[in-house]
């Protein structure tokens, strides 16, 4: 038996092309393979518009990333006409909430500041792998008492605050601190977007400072989108292999990975073509590579029993209306109609739409966050994420489909009263599409839940969270592990440390 | 206007109030507790609303009072008996039923009749629900350590707690995978946590009761699997997760810890509302009540919630700003209601098989974890649950001083009722409606219950509020959320049961670890201040 190469990755998503990137320019010979036709897995077909930038230190392991990013703003959509735009820069917000009220204006820098510190307290242990307790490693423990040091050195009274906010609810923290319910609505949509969580669950406020922490630590700043859409990214990144001499193997869907003596040593594709190499890399979620990968037969049961039991239900369903003219929104000018726009108008709104998720069913209701594109252009389109549209909704997506399209159109006519006259086509991708077209288990954007039993050293499963599974020389590098999902790179890059570490 | 002057100013005769105040006593204090009501024991009171009938018209059942405190105060040789129970049941609309006992092999069986692989899983469930009441036990009676200081006492307090969490115990300690377990254990929501356990919804529903009792959170809420701890740590007789009746109601226990308080010195003085509390200088110096009274000591305890206590009592000028604002965002909402029901006979359950010792205990009638979470979603709207989570017993079954021979008291317990009712508050129109609603509910699995009810008192989060003195009705006077637990509780850098005010002290639900008739917070509080004055300590609780 020969190694024919060095490293497998298997799926060609952002974070599994960045693994391959680095480990290739440390003259690693690497193979992706990749099941569909195209590169960039939940990318391609921009399932998200509104990303954060890549961070310095994954584009610069990677030699550079040419991606430009034009920074957007959020528009808190009401009814009434009196939306609330946020740029990012704390003067003009705070200018712009004081024409709602001062008193959410001054608190609103005070909560984004302290909001700032932590998230970026945060941030610095996102980049590493997480630590594991009790492995009597020297380096672990180190990266624990640093992790420990980092939110110590915010001080005493940040200390505490920190400590109290880990498991608050956003709700609670909203209102104990603003008064405007639109703004409310803003924040907390954020703060519970793709996740299964509403704003009273207690854990939604880290979600939003994890949010934060890949978003430039600011609550709306970070928002970006790609120039020339996520297509010119996955160009970019595809370029980028090119030069380092990754090959790409697509329309190649891998069947199982190959084990010999407890160790992995390559992979069996489903066309029956066995590919060997030193170590094979998983970009796909955690599920599919345990149980389909992996295979169950080399699992103990508790290991087993974690795997089924993690918690990677979809709830974000994406709609594009393709229309014939620009639509009218109340109030609103071509510039807002390309920035965020999101219909989440209170924090009761919001829960509202939430209570059915929780038993997969689906709110008439539903919050939305929504961008014009190709505005200039005589056939505009208006890309929709619908969120609490959840995974296997009991009314079975068959059968909903259109009525529940009709009433997120509905929905939008309260903002957009000529919307349906500009309507030509309608598509909506949901979380059961995206599990059968990108081969993401329940269709997941993060690949797992961000809560925080699902992170950090719990990410995606306690045993297998820094990056190594339970099989000798197989890894894991897709969002399902720490940090989670985003555009971000960062666990593609973190896994392929974890990689050079063991070789 | 009279003045007194005495070692110790406890407020409040509450539970935790008299355990502070008795073992304060017991280390040779001068102790006077001030009550506002005209009874004594807070929310552990038995009282006789209606002739023949004594309802325990709050708290309803023991388990989670520490024996530590029960040795320590001998609270037995002053009247305290705790009369186990045998089980619980949930009775199932297709009139079938469901049951835990006592015995672990019978609920195996009873749980079989459900689905095997629950039976089975349940060994596993209880074996780690278990090894969790074992690691929290010994934090109960900890004061937890300040994160943020760099005093010894603070730092070795913080390694002593993580032990706990990380260190050998006598079950071999806990392993990397533990520990694990334990994080995921107190974030988790209750229905992801048992649903790596079960299949059956009914298993589920009747296990994810006890996370919901009291707390403004539903099943699916992350945080919940903690709640079902803090309902399963208690112990009657050395077993542990066991609840019992206190015999005579549960003032017996109030009783039996102001018996132990007098025997040393102490004393109570009910109907004397404090008002405010006297302040020189940074200090609490004693409190004025709203008799016009003054009283003078030592060292003020108050048992009153972190709310009532720094928003109502004290001058707020007294305090830190920010000691202030943290207060007021303390969270403490009422979720629960209460009925207490005088009834001319035993009401019939044709669900329950006659006989069966499930029918002794707590009976519920939620099927599924959805129900319960609809009734969650029907609070966070400001509305009393349509279809509520029901805990309800009926004492007078096994303890025959609660009702003449024949007659029963039964308690129901109701999750969830909003403090603030939306479209208008509460009025004694829809306080009625309210009873009247929750007496259908139990009808519709007892026929002949309506018939039999003589009396019934409803209560509300209002009535705990005005009547008790719990803010908003809240039973733990505060979430038990992870925000408000350990060094959060009640605000983070006042953990240790100390205030902003020197010499004034916090011993209510509000602190470490918490609500439930436990007592840990008052014992906890008294050994702080024993320290503070130098005083040695013994007993199980230093």
């Amino acid at each position: 038996m020969s190694d024919n190469y060095d490293v497998i990755v298997i799926g060609a998503g952002h974070n599994g092309l960045v693994c391959a990137n680095i480990l290739a320019k440390k003259n690693r010979k690497v193979l992706i393979c990749e099941a569909r036709e195209n590169c960039g897995g939940l990318l391609e077909e921009s399932i998200t518009n509104f990303v954060p930038q890549i961070p310095l230190s994954v584009s610069s392991s990677l030699g550079g990333l040419p991606v430009k990013y034009k920074a957007k703003s959020s528009i808190a959509l009401s009814e009434s006409g009196q939306h609330i735009r946020l740029v990012g820069n704390q003067h003009i917000d705070h200018k712009v909430i004081s024409g709602f009220s001062s008193k959410d204006a001054d608190r609103y820098v005070k909560f984004h500041d302290k909001m700032s510190s932590f998230s970026k307290a945060l941030g610095s242990f996102m980049m590493a792998s997480p630590p594991r307790i009790m492995n009597n490693t020297f380096s672990d423990y180190f990266k624990l008492f640093k992790l420990g040091m980092n939110v110590r050195m915010l001080g005493k009274k940040k200390f505490n605050e920190f400590a109290r906010m880990i498991g608050l609810n956003i709700a609670d923290e909203l209102e104990d601190n603003f008064e405007n319910t639109l703004l409310q609505g803003l924040i907390a949509h954020d703060a519970v977007l793709g996740s299964n969580l509403g704003p009273r669950s207690p854990g939604s406020l880290i979600n939003l400072l994890f949010r934060m922490a890949t978003h430039d630590n600011s609550i709306f700043g970070g928002i970006y989108e790609i120039d020339g859409g996520s297509k010119a990214f996955v160009d970019t990144l595809l370029d980028i292999s090119n030069k380092n001499k990754v090959e790409i193997k697509t329309s190649s869907s891998v069947k199982r990975c190959i084990a010999e003596n407890d160790k992995a040593v390559g992979v069996e594709l489903h066309n029956g073509e066995k590919i060997y190499a030193k170590k094979i890399i998983s970009n796909a979620d955690p599920r599919s590579t345990y149980f389909s990968l992996l295979g169950t037969e080399n699992l103990d049961t508790d290991v087993k029993r974690r795997i089924k039991h993690h918690r990677s239900k979809g709830k974000v369903a994406k709609l594009s209306l393709s229309l014939n003219k620009q639509p009218e929104f109340i109030n609103c000018d071509k510039d807002d109609l390309e920035s965020r726009m999101v219909i989440a108008p209170s924090i009761d709104y919001i829960e509202e739409a939430f209570n059915p998720s929780k038993f997969d069913k689906l709110s008439m209701e539903p919050i939305l966050e929504m961008k014009l594109k190709n505005s200039d252009q005589s056939n505009p389109v208006l890309d929709i994420q619908v969120q609490y549209a959840s995974y296997g909704a009991q009314e079975g997506w068959d059968n909903i489909k259109d009525n529940y399209v009709d009433a997120v159109i509905k929905l939008i006519v309260k903002y957009a009263p000529d919307i349906q006259s500009c309507i030509e086509t309608k598509a909506i991708v949901t979380p059961d599409d995206i599990e059968k077209n990108f081969h993401v288990t329940g269709g997941h954007w993060h690949h797992g839940e961000v809560q925080i039993d699902q992170l950090f050293m719990l990410r995606p499963i306690p045993g297998a969270s820094q990056y190594r599974t339970h099989l000798d020389g197989l890894y894991m590098c897709g969002a399902g592990t720490h940090p989670g999902g985003g555009l971000t790179g960062i666990p593609g890059r973190n896994a392929a440390q974890a990689i050079l570490e063991d070789a | 206007m009279a003045k007194n002057t005495h070692d110790v100013i406890v407020i409040g005769a509450g539970h935790n109030g008299l355990t502070a105040a008795s073992y304060m006593a017991k280390a040779g204090l001068d102790v006077v507790v001030l009550e506002k009501n005209e009874w004594i024991g807070g929310a552990a009171v038995s009282r006789e609303l209606y002739p023949g009938w004594k309802y325990s018209n709050c708290s309803y059942v023991c388990s989670l009072l520490r024996p530590e405190i029960m040795r320590d105060l001998e609270l037995y040789k002053y009247g305290l008996q705790i009369i186990p129970y045998e089980g619980s049941v949930t009775m199932m609309r297709n009139g079938d039923y469901y049951a835990h006992y006592h015995d672990h092999d019978m609920t195996i069986n009873s749980i079989r009749r459900h689905s095997h692989k629950d039976a089975e899983a349940y060994e596993r469930y209880s074996r780690d629900v278990l090894r969790q009441c074992k690691i929290i036990k010994p934090l109960l009676k900890m004061t937890p350590p300040d994160l943020t200081s760099f005093k010894p006492k603070d730092l070795f307090g913080a390694l002593e707690f993580a032990k706990h969490f990380a260190a050998k115990d006598e079950l071999g300690g806990l392993g990397e995978k533990e520990i694990y377990d334990t994080i995921r254990f107190y974030t988790m929501s209750i229905r992801d946590y048992l649903d790596e356990y079960f299949e059956s919804d009914i298993t589920k529903a009747h296990l994810a009761g006890s996370a919901i009792i009291g707390t403004a959170l539903g099943p699916c809420s992350p945080g919940s699997a903690y709640v079902l701890l803090h309902h399963y740590m208690g112990e009657v007789d050395g077993s542990v997760g066991a609840w019992g009746y206190s015999r005579g109601g549960m003032g017996s226990i109030t009783k039996a810890m102001t018996g132990c308080l007098n025997a040393h010195g102490g004393e109570v003085k009910p109907d004397n509302e404090v008002v405010n509390v006297i302040t020189k200088n940074g200090r609490a110096i004693g409190v004025a009540t709203k008799k016009g009274d003054e009283y003078y000591a030592k060292k003020i305890v108050s048992n009153l919630d972190v709310k009532r206590t720094f928003l109502k009592i004290t001058e707020e000028s007294s305090l830190p700003g920010e000691f202030v604002e943290r207060v007021k965002n303390f969270k403490i909402r009422g979720s629960s209601g209460k009925l207490n029901i005088a009834l001319d006979g035993l009401p019939e359950f044709p669900c329950i098989p006659e006989g069966d010792p499930g029918g002794g205990g707590d009976m519920h009638f939620t099927e599924t974890i959805e129900e319960m979470e609809g009734a969650y979603d029907d609070w966070k709207r400001g509305e009393w649950s349509r279809n509520p989570y029901v805990d309800m017993c009926i004492p007078s079954k096994s303890d025959p001083t609660m009702a003449a021979p024949g007659k029963h008291y039964m308690s129901v317990f109701i999750q969830y009722v909003p403090f603030n009712l939306a479209n208008g508050g509460w009025n004694e129109e829809r306080k009625q409606e309210f009873g009247r609603h929750i007496v259908n509910c139990i009808a519709e699995f007892s026929p002949n219950f309506r018939d039999l009810i003589n009396h019934y008192e409803v209560r509300t989060p209002l009535e705990l509020d005005n009547e008790v003195g719990l803010t908003e009705g809240n039973i733990f006077q505060g979430e038990l959320t992870m925000d408000q637990l350990m060094f959060n509780r009640p605000v983070p850098g006042y953990a240790q049961y100390r205030t902003p005010l020197k010499n004034m002290y916090m011993c209510s639900s509000s602190t470490h670890p918490g609500g439930g008739v436990m007592g840990a917070p008052g014992a906890n509080a008294a050994r702080e201040v024993l320290i503070d004055m130098n005083i040695a300590q013994t007993g199980n609780y230093y």
